[in-house]
């Protein structure tokens, strides 16, 4: 990344809560990698237990018990993720009215945070209905 | 005056173009997504799920991933950490992440 000509000092985002918000979202991305990870792990172990298992079926029991952790686990990490897809979405759709290249009244913005917010569940509705028929 | 001004860095740009077509994916589908595991946890039952779902599922967690990883990335830059650690890790996560989903598609269409 570019290096900046006025390098600020390490902890300038404690001067105001404002910096500390900004830094609350960003690292709810640390959650969405951690549930990144897990489903890595998930498909991991499916793979790698098929084929261990077919060649090594008296798999040492606290190796096959590391294997299928994510397997213990499904709701935990999903919970999770969740919990961070949410505050990132919704930061987002936040960010999004006062980045407008508009000059655009806090009443106008407001508007359009909740239109927003309305085509985000009108298509997450749509999505989630078309993935229960996908997968029953 | 034209000598002074910077050429784009193409790489840099695309890379900052995947990450803002990712937050915009992420931010519309990952609940969602997400929502409809805790639902229905049906990768538990064999036979693997349908081809819309492993499609819409590969594409999430590579989006998921590459938008969390960047989001770190840039945060680690603006709080001036200033550490290659992370550079690291996500390539090795990265690495593995390309491995593992060949390896899942050559088993679903019985390459393997």
């Amino acid at each position: 990344m570019k290096k900046l000509a006025n390098t600020p000092a390490p902890d300038w985002w404690k001067e105001k809560p404002a910096y500390k918000i900004y830094y609350f979202r960003e690292y709810s991305g640390i959650l969405i990698a951690i549930w990144g990870l897990y489903w890595l792990w998930f498909i991991g172990a499916i793979i790698f237990s098929r084929i261990i298992l077919a060649y090594f079926p008296d798999i040492d029991p606290v190796f096959k018990y590391i294997l299928f952790i994510p397997l213990k686990y499904y709701f935990l990490f999903n919970c999770i993720g969740f919990i961070g897809a949410i505050i990132h979405t919704i930061t987002w759709l936040g960010v999004m009215p006062e980045i407008l290249p508009f000059n655009l009244s806090k009443k106008q913005r407001h508007l359009i945070f909740s239109l927003l917010i309305l085509v985000w569940l009108g298509l997450s509705t749509l999505l989630f209905i078309l993935l229960m028929n996908s997968l029953l | 005056m034209s000598g002074n001004i910077n050429k784009p860095d193409i790489i840099k740009s695309l890379k900052w173009g995947a990450f803002s077509v990712t937050a915009t994916f992420c931010a519309f589908v990952l609940p969602v997504f997400i929502f409809t595991l805790l639902s229905t946890p049906v990768v538990f039952n064999p036979p693997l799920p349908d081809w819309i779902f492993i499609i819409v599922f590969l594409g999430v967690l590579f989006c998921a991933f590459y938008h969390s990883i960047y989001r770190i990335y840039a945060s680690d830059h603006d709080l001036q950490l200033k550490s290659k650690f992370l550079f690291w890790i996500g390539s090795i996560i990265a690495g593995i992440s390309v491995i593992e989903i060949l390896h899942f598609i050559l088993l679903k269409i019985g390459v393997l």
